[in-house]
């Protein structure tokens, strides 16, 4: 026997009690003594015991089955619960955004994956370089703007956080942009048979950069003034004037590495979304 | 084990184990494991394997939502599940008795312990007939007399943990106690033979 697995009628009295009290009638000393002799023998036979290298293994199976503690099944629901105010939340935005933010960029990213189709692959890509950051800037241009959306007003009046409204509206904007964007690159390419890769590090960097400082600059200077530095900026990048003022495009921008371009757009988004509660209110 | 502070002690550990707390599991663990290894290894005829399956699983049942009910002794309730699970399992058509009841680790387990070859030997021997003998009792009579003699039990606990009467637990240790007598008096006979 181990010390896990003790016989416990180690005591010769202890096992003659047991045995007077499983017996419905009372036992003769001699009776009971040559049953004492047999139960006794039973001690020669000894179990395994598990090594400590087999309870660790059990622990390990049954530690993810026990049950979560309140305190953590109290943090997950709060958790789900706040995921799902964040969804209805979204899913809100999307019928405040103005229609025209989302047809304008629609549109627009439609005639551009129907110029890559049937134009020249290089063409496509200069097209897709120039204009998908723009069409993304001039949608981040808007979605936070009284200009463009009276509702937006209102919509700050609302014990909802301002920066939470922005950075849904971003989300929802942008992801629609990019995904948009996303999937007239890979119809271009494949109609080119080239790699919708290359196309997308082409401009997904430019296009997060531009329309993440175009929003920042909505926010300080207004919508307008925001796009139409946007469209200068960006064109300077990529237009090179030269002699009797003929106009080349830039297909690449050397400078611009995309972990450059989601660094510096990251700054700027933290920038908006600190600007966001401090607009003036005009209602 | 067995006595109440035992039983407040497990009852604790069962409630915090309730609330997802690691030490607790560990503590049930490091007090039940080798004694469930030992039951169920006895129980199904010496084959370490299956008796270590059976006692996992014996512990992830006892983790299943609403298994087990506050106020309620742990140490019956867990040697119920073990009887439960190891009757599943020969019942089971695929059962065939494989290990001869004094299994290899029946004789290793007792090689560290022996001071010489010939005393080895011997109680190796004495260690076979007996799990013979406990194999030859019908499951009724194996499962008190184990519970009783190896486990410690007491006739209520073993009442509980086989969901029998207290009187009919008493007439099958005592028909198996006897039964045993016969049966290693027979072996000691073959042996001498």
């Amino acid at each position: 026997m181990t010390s896990d697995d003790q016989w416990p009628f180690a005591s010769h009295e202890r096992l003659l009690r047991a045995l007077r009290e499983q017996e419905e009638q009372a036992l003769s000393a001699a009776e009971a003594t040559e049953l004492a002799e047999t139960v006794a023998r039973l001690a020669a036979w000894q179990a395994p015991t598990p090594t400590p290298a087999d309870v660790r293994l059990l622990l390990e199976r049954l530690e993810p089955l026990l049950p979560m503690a309140p305190a953590q099944v109290g943090r997950v629901a709060t958790m789900r619960a706040q995921a799902g105010w964040l969804w209805l939340l979204a899913l809100r935005q999307i019928r405040l955004i103005p229609q025209a933010l989302w047809l304008g960029s629609a549109l627009g990213l439609v005639c551009l994956t129907l110029f890559g189709l049937v134009a020249p692959f290089q063409s496509s890509a200069s097209a897709l370089l120039f204009l998908a950051p723009l069409i993304a800037a001039s949608g981040a241009a808007f979605l936070h703007s009284r200009e463009a959306d009276p509702a937006l007003e209102l919509t700050l009046t609302t014990p909802t956080s301002a920066r939470l409204i922005l950075l849904a509206r971003v989300a929802l904007v942008l992801g629609f942009d990019v995904l948009l964007t996303l999937a007239g690159s890979a119809l271009v390419a494949a109609a080119h048979s080239q790699s919708a890769a290359s196309l997308l590090a082409l401009w997904l960097g430019p296009a997060l950069l531009l329309s993440s400082a175009t929003l920042c600059l909505s926010l300080l200077a207004g919508p307008l003034v925001a796009i139409a530095s946007a469209v200068a900026v960006w064109g300077a990048q990529l237009i090179e004037v030269g002699a009797g003022l003929s106009l080349t495009f830039v297909v690449t921008i050397t400078w611009l590495t995309m972990p450059l371009a989601l660094g510096v757009a990251c700054v700027f988004l933290v920038i908006a979304l600190l600007c966001a509660p401090y607009q003036r209110r005009l209602a | 084990m067995g006595c109440s502070s035992d039983d407040d002690l497990d009852e604790e550990l069962m409630a915090r184990v309730a609330h997802g707390d690691r030490e607790a599991l560990a503590a049930l663990v490091d007090r039940y494991y080798a004694p469930l290894l030992g039951y169920l290894y006895r129980l199904v005829g010496g084959d370490r394997a299956l008796a270590e399956d059976l006692a996992q699983e014996t512990f992830v049942r006892l983790l299943r939502p609403a298994g087990y009910q506050p106020g309620r002794a742990c140490r019956p309730w867990l040697y119920a599940i073990a009887t439960n699970l190891a009757r599943d399992h020969a019942k089971s058509a695929t059962v065939r008795r494989q290990a001869t009841p004094a299994s290899e680790d029946a004789l290793l387990a007792l090689h560290d312990r022996s001071p010489g070859p010939e005393e080895h030997a011997l109680r190796a021997e004495d260690a076979s007939r007996i799990a013979a003998a406990v194999g030859a009792l019908g499951s009724d009579y194996r499962e008190v007399i184990l519970l009783r003699f190896y486990h410690g039990l007491s006739l209520a606990e073993i009442a509980e943990a086989l969901a029998i009467p207290l009187g009919t637990v008493k007439s099958r240790l005592s028909v198996g106690v006897r039964r045993l007598r016969a049966l290693l008096g027979e072996t000691r006979e073959e042996a001498s033979r």
